[in-house]
């Protein structure tokens, strides 16, 4: 399947409800026309075939239409969200982006960069004359790596026509959980619910405003809406399905959650902006074994981490070398146990921490402590948490005879000056014993 | 058993939150009451806000030679969050130590 088929399909259900943002509701006619305003736009601004554009913005029918419209002229997408903004420049800059196109409220901004973009990856797609998508993989450990996909890979999944659900989605448009949420829904004739923060209250409301059916969300968010209480007092009956990746499912979290909901399916997912996402089966609502693969997905494990070859994969980063094998395979960095046909995902291997979904590099977080004054060493490590998966946790060795305590708002207040709010540990504790090896590396 | 009661466990929960203000921004401070919201609705506490105010408040207690757990299997399971406010959770520190001075 091509976007223009997929767009063909999307004539077929005209009336039909496509996307609700806060109260406007947009039928599939509606974004449709609005695709073909695109195509006029992209066409005025000389954005042709092979162009790598940026698409940056919140969801909106313009956004959503945009990017439909960069795909049918085989050009080249790089969608950014808000929550990146700060990013956006260096993102362009690493993508090669040659346009950008900024939305706010309803002003469009077309503006051209002059940037050559003649990436391998950019000509190799150009050659197959096939539209691209960049996504950036998120996390601290180390610069963001720009993943090049070819679209024509990526829509094939999404040929077979499977049940139409009204679906919140929950991540962005600059994410391959977002991107999946809109093709899915879009091929076959679903609803696509945007609400207006990612807090539970907001979900919880907009589900039962809208009637949401399928609900792809992570194992820490479903913790926080747990805690919120919001399952009690809002009617959540129209929900079927909720689907949860990302991140390792606390077993307490999920037991917790098929009780709370017993008429809800709870399916685990398994995806990468590397590989896209792959079709799973949970053995159970209430269990953490999962048979990922099946069709066009390959998975073997080798000393206990899970390998995984897909015909959705990207085709290489930009600006990191090819992290596949001589045979295509992946390694997910993923822990696993296995019985027969079912795993069980166990964490990353290494040593990067998962707080709630979010990577943190131990290192980064050490390097920035040891700027503070009276910080001799320090290691930082994880910690398993109920509430987060996992924690921050920094064990210091301080030369200043300061209280404890007043260091600890010092060191927080450094952090967050130059860490993202989730890698800022969480637990601080002090030692008199070497943090290192004989070797001089850290023991973590 | 006699220092656990000594403790005035309102006092280290609103010191814990104080000291967390202190590395937070301007619009983002919690309110410090001893009725004060911690963690829902009428709060700006996030979850990893959460988990540090839990973790400052378990080392502060330590510091009595107190070991609790705040953020355990049980305190999840709870059928009402403990964290919703500052009586809620001070309820749930003292159910804590009884039990533990039962055992």
């Amino acid at each position: 399947m091509n976007t223009s088929n997929l767009v063909e399909r999307m004539r077929s259900w005209p009336s039909e409800i496509a996307l609700v943002t806060g109260t406007k509701s947009t039928q599939y006619d509606e974004l449709i026309s609005e695709v073909e305003s695109w195509l006029e736009r992209l066409a005025d601004a000389k954005i042709t075939a092979g162009s790598v554009v940026s698409i940056e913005g919140d969801y909106s029918p313009t956004t959503v239409a945009a990017l439909f419209a960069v795909w049918m002229i085989d050009a080249i997408a790089v969608p950014l969200a808000p929550d990146s903004a700060s990013h956006h420049d260096q993102f362009c800059e690493t993508a090669e982006v040659q346009f950008r196109i900024q939305l706010q409220q309803d002003e469009i901004l077309i503006t051209s960069t002059q940037a050559e973009a003649q990436h391998e990856l950019y000509v190799s797609l150009r050659e197959r004359s096939h539209p691209g998508l960049v996504l950036f993989t998120s996390g601290t450990s180390g610069p963001n790596k720009a993943a090049v996909h070819d679209v024509a890979a990526l829509l094939n999944k999404y040929e077979t026509p499977r049940q139409r659900l009204r679906t919140l989605v929950f991540l962005q448009m600059d994410h391959i959980g977002g991107i999946n949420t809109l093709l899915y829904t879009f091929s076959n004739g679903g609803c696509v619910i945007v609400a207006s923060e990612r807090t539970p209250r907001d979900i919880c409301q907009a589900i039962e405003q809208n009637q949401v059916e399928l609900l792809p969300t992570s194992p820490t968010f479903l913790n926080m809406m747990l805690l919120s209480g919001e399952f009690d007092s809002r009617d959540l009956s129209s929900l079927r399905v909720i689907t949860y990746g990302t991140e390792p499912m606390p077993e307490t979290t999920l037991k917790r959650l098929a009780q709370k909901l017993p008429d809800v399916r709870l399916k685990q997912t398994y995806g990468m902006t590397e590989l896209g996402i792959l079709g799973s089966k949970s053995r159970a609502s209430d269990s953490l074994w999962v048979r990922v693969g099946g069709d066009g997905f390959e998975t073997k494990i080798i000393d206990n981490r899970l390998w995984v070859r897909a015909k959705t994969a990207m085709m290489g980063y930009l600006n990191a070398p090819s992290p596949f094998d001589e045979d295509g395979f992946l390694d997910t960095g993923d822990r696993v146990e296995v019985d027969g046909e079912w795993i069980k995902i166990l964490g990353r291997d290494g040593d990067t921490i998962n707080v709630g979904g979010s990577k943190v590099d131990p290192a980064e977080v050490e390097n920035v402590l040891l700027q503070l004054e009276g910080v001799a060493d320090v290691v930082v490590k994880s910690e398993a948490h109920p509430i987060t998966g996992q924690i921050v946790s920094a064990l210091v060795q301080l030369t200043t005879s300061e209280p404890f305590k007043e260091f600890k708002v010092r060191a927080r207040q450094h952090c967050k000056e130059l860490l993202p709010s989730y890698a800022v540990p969480a637990r601080f504790r002090k030692t008199d014993q070497p943090l290192h090896s004989s070797r001089f590396k850290r023991i973590r | 058993m006699v220092q656990e009661n000594s403790l005035d466990l309102q006092k280290v929960v609103l010191a814990c939150m104080e000291s967390l203000n202190l590395a937070r921004d301007p619009d983002e401070q919690l309110t410090i009451d001893k009725e004060a919201p911690i963690f829902g609705q009428d709060s700006p506490l996030d979850s990893l806000g959460l988990v540090s105010l839990l973790i400052d408040i378990e080392d502060a207690l330590a510091d009595e030679e107190v070991e609790i757990s705040l953020s355990d299997e049980k305190a999840m399971s709870q059928r009402h969050s403990p964290y919703r406010d500052v009586p809620t959770l001070v309820a749930y520190i003292n159910s804590q130590l009884e039990q533990e001075s039962a055992t």
